[in-house]
């Protein structure tokens, strides 16, 4: 999914993020609007992954550090993204721990502690499924580079090329990592979804 | 669905939240300082604000985010204390209310009964270990017995036990995951020994001559027992209180940096920190504690009531390291009826970047235990070296 920057500055929209930062560098205020195009979606995906507070420190520390970087942004790219996330990615990484403690919380007892910030989200969502409770559990149990590899695509949404810059490997690293996660996903959703339907009744026992 | 349409509805459980909002939740603005980590509980900080606070987090927004950069305010949206320096002034009235009981405490210890100094501790290091992108902690442990003999002026060691064990036990998946390994060998690229350690030994070993480094001079087994215990004369002892020239303060500075410190105060910090666990008689071990509460960089260990076994405890910290070399919280703790030494921590409060991998704010990544530290009559039997003067 092209970002924002780089599909405006395509349609002669908005400039795009390099020259953005280009300006910064003799205007520092500019950078704000970095923080603006990029800040909600790396938000949101931290706030997935670690919760609210932890997420708005990996946000702060992220442009923090782009912003004392910023002179050195190659400006053959366009877009920051990948530039930004693989800040926020190393950032992530620290609270790998918390994260996975989220993630059992969840698989053990039903209640996504990421959302107990969010009253009116913990109202919506009646429950979580037993299958959310077998994709934490799944995710708690990945390695680091698997789980950042498949979180990168389904959460923030990074196309494989995006993703390898942001983990700084190989694309055919990406898709071995990703195939691997996510088998070992299917299979505990495969798991919980084959142990709901032997416990419920089939339409034949039903009519007996 | 598939995994990922499942992954995808996990996440749609978080809004995304408006620019606006999060320079107030995060109180980054360009050039602004490094925003203090906020550490609060869960339900304090909703991950949504009302209407009227977003339009008030808006206002905030453009004048902090995209307002004039020469107008200077206080800053108004960072919350937090600013990160403590590693060599600040530290605060030695809250060091000197904790570690004034633990002086008293110590005063009141039970004259020496027996010639020997018997120290029981274990000691922990962590390492990092395990695949390059699945990396977890393990501590590299050793028990250690050591006996002092003032009056033979001998000293000799051993080593009972070695192990190993995760630093966290939330990185058992990771440890399973790398095949749940018991032994990692001698790793010369990362400079790491093997774990455990092949040290554990067949008993003491010969004893040998032993001085007591007491802060930069070293004392002989008499001399530390007539130490006075005035805290004043004991700093003019431990920092040899004589006037510096320049060319004497250019040759400390060398040797600093050659033994791995980046301060004065940290050196001195390291080397009292040694000087707590000799045989010291009670009142004088008093008077180092009032000197260990009034150096430059010393602080209350502050929320802390017990060492890492669990045992209560009480202390002062002193903050080392930097951006570069992770930024850590030394604890020297106490048993607070007693005034003895329980233990000696390193917590991690920002890891270097290459051990943030596996290494998280709050772990504990060096520690020494004391489970005794006590006079006894008690030798071991062991081949005796002393100093023969010629």
């Amino acid at each position: 999914m092209p970002s924002t920057a780089f599909r405006a500055a395509a349609s002669g929209g908005p400039e795009p993020d390099a020259a953005v930062i280009r300006r910064s560098l003799d205007e520092p205020t500019r950078f704000g609007e970095i923080f603006r195009r990029h800040a909600p979606a790396l938000h949101r995906y931290a706030a997935r992954r670690l919760g609210g507070p932890d997420a708005d420190d990996v946000v702060a520390e992220t442009f923090h550090i782009a912003f004392r970087k910023r002179h050195r942004y190659d400006p053959g790219r366009p877009d920051a993204r990948p530039w930004l996330w693989r800040i926020a990615a190393n950032l992530v990484r620290r609270h790998h721990r918390t994260e996975t403690r989220h993630y059992r919380a969840l698989a053990r007892t039903g209640v996504d502690p990421v959302l107990e910030g969010f009253a009116d989200r913990a109202a919506e969502r009646v429950d979580a499924t037993s299958l959310s409770g077998s994709l934490a559990a799944a995710l708690a149990r990945l390695s680091k580079g698997d789980r950042d590899t498949l979180l990168l695509v389904a959460w923030g949404e990074l196309t494989y090329e995006e993703t390898a810059l942001v983990l700084g490997v190989p694309v055919g690293t990406v898709r071995s990592r990703l195939h691997r996660a996510r088998k070992r996903v299917r299979a505990a959703l495969a798991a919980t979804t084959d142990a709901t339907a032997a416990t419920t009744p089939t339409k034949e026992e039903d009519h007996r | 669905m598939n995994e990922l349409d499942h992954l995808r509805r996990m996440r749609a459980d978080v809004p995304e939240s408006g620019p606006e909002e999060l320079a107030v939740r995060t109180g980054w603005r360009p050039g602004g300082e490094r925003p203090a980590s906020r550490t609060r509980p869960v339900s304090l900080l909703p991950l949504a604000l009302s209407g009227a606070a977003v339009l008030t987090a808006a206002a905030v927004f453009a004048f902090l985010v995209l307002g004039p950069a020469d107008l200077m305010e206080p800053d108004t949206v960072a919350a937090g204390p600013p990160p403590g320096s590693s060599n600040g002034p530290g605060d030695a009235d809250s060091a000197m209310e904790v570690m004034a009981p633990v002086a008293e405490a110590a005063a009141g210890a039970p004259r020496p009964d027996g010639a020997v100094w018997y120290q029981h501790y274990t000691w922990g290091r962590a390492w990092g270990v395990g695949p390059e992108d699945d990396r977890y902690g393990v501590y590299r442990v050793y028990e250690e017995e050591r006996w002092m003999h003032l009056e033979k002026g001998l000293s000799t060691n051993d080593i009972p036990s070695t192990d190993w064990s995760l630093v966290d036990e939330d990185d058992r998946p990771a440890w399973e995951r790398d095949g749940s390994p018991t032994f990692w060998p001698r790793d010369p690229g990362a400079e790491r020994p093997e774990i455990p350690t092949a040290e554990e030994g067949d008993g003491p070993a010969d004893a040998g001559p032993t001085g007591y480094g007491f802060g930069y001079g070293s004392l002989a087994p008499q001399e530390l027992q007539e130490l006075p215990p005035d805290p004043e004369r004991l700093e003019e002892i431990l920092w040899d209180g004589r006037p510096q020239d320049a060319l004497e303060r250019e040759f400390r500075e060398e040797a600093l940096a050659e033994e791995g410190y980046h301060s004065e105060p940290e050196q001195r910090f390291a080397l009292l920190k040694g000087t707590l666990t000799l045989p010291l008689p009670p009142e004088v071990r008093a008077g180092v504690y009032e000197v260990l509460a009034g150096m430059p960089g010393v602080r209350a260990a502050e929320g802390v009531t017990e060492d890492l076994s669990g045992r209560p405890a009480v202390g002062v910290a002193f903050d080392l390291g930097d951006a570069e070399r992770g930024r850590y919280e030394e604890r020297i703790l106490f048993d607070p009826g007693t005034g003895t030494v329980r233990s000696v921590e390193r917590v991690v409060v920002e890891p270097s970047a290459s051990e943030a991998d596996w290494s998280e704010p709050g772990d504990v990544v060096e520690y020494r235990l004391y489970e005794a530290a006590e006079w006894t009559d008690e030798w071991p039997d062991v081949a005796e070296h002393p100093l023969t003067e010629e």
